[in-house]
């Protein structure tokens, strides 16, 4: 049975595209979805200073825009892990960016799956596409939506530059072939 | 079937407000709200309207004003800092009687408060004047995308409507929150002609007639414009007030909560029937005029209220007069506020999670 709602909450630093990332998501969702809904939450720095944003999917009402915790965080910049380890439901999944990893998670009611977005970009010649691996691997594993509806909404938001957008579904698929092979839910 | 875009509730406002055929926007940057100024300055120019960046707050208000005199639909928007500095031309908007709208997205705090940071902390500013000389504004008070989008429409016709101004009145959460929102052209009852408007003499038979006075210069206020006033309030009071309630007939317990709060306090409702406690919501729209009666009812008829609201209290005490002391009055303020991660900040002061709001639910069934 397909699930009714999707929650997840991105977190990273100001430039990253950690926003972008969620934004990604929301949009490809009224496909498949009745109701979606994305907050951003950020301080008056635009770069550097932590940010995170919530995405909701759902077939039933929206309410509240705000989760106190999710279904799945994703933790795109490693020093925001203890900060947002709390934010997911027991039961449900934190993936975390491996690069530059110093903390230690302490709960044990959430599968932690390490997640190198970072170097995966890297390798592709530029570490600014992390965010679209990060977005493939949390697709992989949650299924919430289908990839095809994210790849058209990469087409929509790239479209205009082709370089760009070519190296963007290159990322994008390449964290969604490691999603897939995690064994979550 | 009407165009659906998946915007958030800024730029839902200023599409509502070229739906509602405003043409002209004078504005001065300030976060939460420059995605309204900056889809006007990019869009009005395409439809023939005018797009002004101002050299302060103080002085958009009066463009704002002088717009409305020249019988245009035109308005501003602004955050808390700004619109304080906006009350001067608001009180001489309102002694004018011309039509015109205002937004505010709230920020949180006196002073310059926050950028980023949520609160709804203007609600007696914006319902008991601000400005000087006891004047009125409608103040909506949209919850979703879809009813900023709405409303915008609304406020321009209410405005012309009485040649009062309008506020509609957001926040961070209801201003940069995304939602699908259906673009749909609104239809309102006809309008009076703006016979009143600074149009040139061409328009009024070649004859100098003066409708509207910036000054009661000779003589002071004169002895009938307070009743006049008084009589415009009064039609809107019995015509314009708006409110939903929300699973309240069987309810014990009636939470009372307007804009953001409201959405949380909507899923605390459904949490806490879920557990078995019939919990109902009752939500004003319009600020101004206060749905009183009909919160006054609902109110005696559940035998207890519980006010939210990301204030220090300031709504309770328009529910507090609303109810006479007939039914007890609970609030839950900005201190229900907290981080989730606990300590570790992540730049915010928390907030008021449909979490705490249950546990508060739970304390008073």
């Amino acid at each position: 049975m397909v699930r009714k709602r999707y929650d997840v909450i991105i977190t990273g630093i100001g430039g990253m595209g950690v926003l972008l990332t969620g934004e990604m998501i929301v949009r490809s969702a009224p496909a498949q979805y009745k109701n979606v809904l994305w907050i951003p939450n950020y301080t008056t720095a635009q770069r550097g200073a932590p940010c995170d944003c919530i995405v909701i999917l759902s077939d039933e009402e929206i309410y509240s825009p705000l989760v106190d915790q999710a279904d799945a965080v994703v933790v795109m910049a490693a020093s925001q892990l203890k900060a947002f380890e709390g934010r997911v439901k027991p039961g449900g999944f934190i993936l975390l960016e491996t690069y530059g990893l110093e903390d230690k998670w302490e709960r044990e009611d959430v599968k932690v799956i390490p997640m190198s977005a970072i170097e995966t970009a890297a390798k592709g010649g530029d570490r600014l596409g992390a965010n679209m691996v990060a977005l493939g691997m949390y697709v992989g594993i949650s299924k919430a939506i289908a990839p095809e509806h994210i790849e058209k909404t990469i087409e929509e938001k790239f479209g205009r530059k082709r370089k760009v957008l070519h190296h963007n579904l290159e990322l994008f698929r390449e964290g969604l072939k490691m999603g897939t092979a995690e064994k979550v839910i | 079937m009407a165009e659906r875009l998946l915007i958030d509730g800024n730029e839902a406002i200023a599409r509502g407000a070229i739906y509602g055929d405003c043409k002209y926007f004078f504005g001065y940057p300030i976060t939460p709200q420059n995605e309204i100024p900056e889809f006007m300055s990019r869009e009005l120019p395409k439809i023939g309207g005018v797009y002004v960046q101002s050299e302060s707050e103080a002085a958009s208000v009066y463009m704002v004003y002088v717009g409305a005199l020249a019988g245009a639909r035109v308005m501003t928007s602004t955050s808390s800092p700004g619109f304080s500095l906006m009350q001067e031309g608001i009180s001489y908007i309102a002694e004018a009687e011309v039509p015109a709208v205002i937004v505010n997205v709230m920020r949180m705090g006196p002073g310059i408060g926050t950028g980023g940071q949520h609160g709804q902390t203007d609600y007696r500013q914006v319902t008991k004047g601000g400005g000087h000389g006891a004047y009125h504004c409608i103040v909506l008070a949209p919850y979703s995308s879809q009813e900023c989008f709405d409303y915008m429409q609304l406020a321009f016709h209410l405005a012309d409507k009485y040649r009062v101004l309008v506020l509609v009145l957001t926040d961070f959460i209801i201003g940069r929150m995304a939602e699908v929102v259906e673009l749909r052209k609104l239809g309102f009852e006809p309008l009076p002609e703006k016979d009143w408007a600074l149009k040139g003499k061409a328009f009024k038979g070649g004859r100098r007639r003066c409708y509207v006075s910036a000054a009661f210069s000779y003589g002071g206020v004169p002895p009938r414009y307070y009743q006049h006033m008084a009589e415009v309030y009064q039609k809107i009071r019995d015509t314009e007030v708006r409110y939903e309630t929300y699973r309240d007939e069987d309810a014990v317990l009636l939470l009372l909560a307007y804009g953001s709060s409201a959405r949380m306090a909507k899923r605390a409702a459904d949490m806490a029937r879920a557990e078995g406690c019939r919990v109902g919501l009752f939500r004003p729209v319009t600020l101004w005029p206060f749905p009183e009666d009909a919160l006054c009812q609902a109110a005696r008829r559940v035998g207890k209220v519980l006010v939210v609201e990301d204030s220090p209290g300031e709504l309770v005490e328009d529910v507090k007069f609303a109810v006479q002391g007939k039914v007890p009055v609970h609030l839950l303020g900005i201190w229900g506020r907290y981080t989730p991660q606990g300590d570790i900040m992540t730049g915010g002061s928390g907030i008021i999670y449909p979490e705490k709001i249950l546990q508060e639910i739970r304390g008073l069934i």
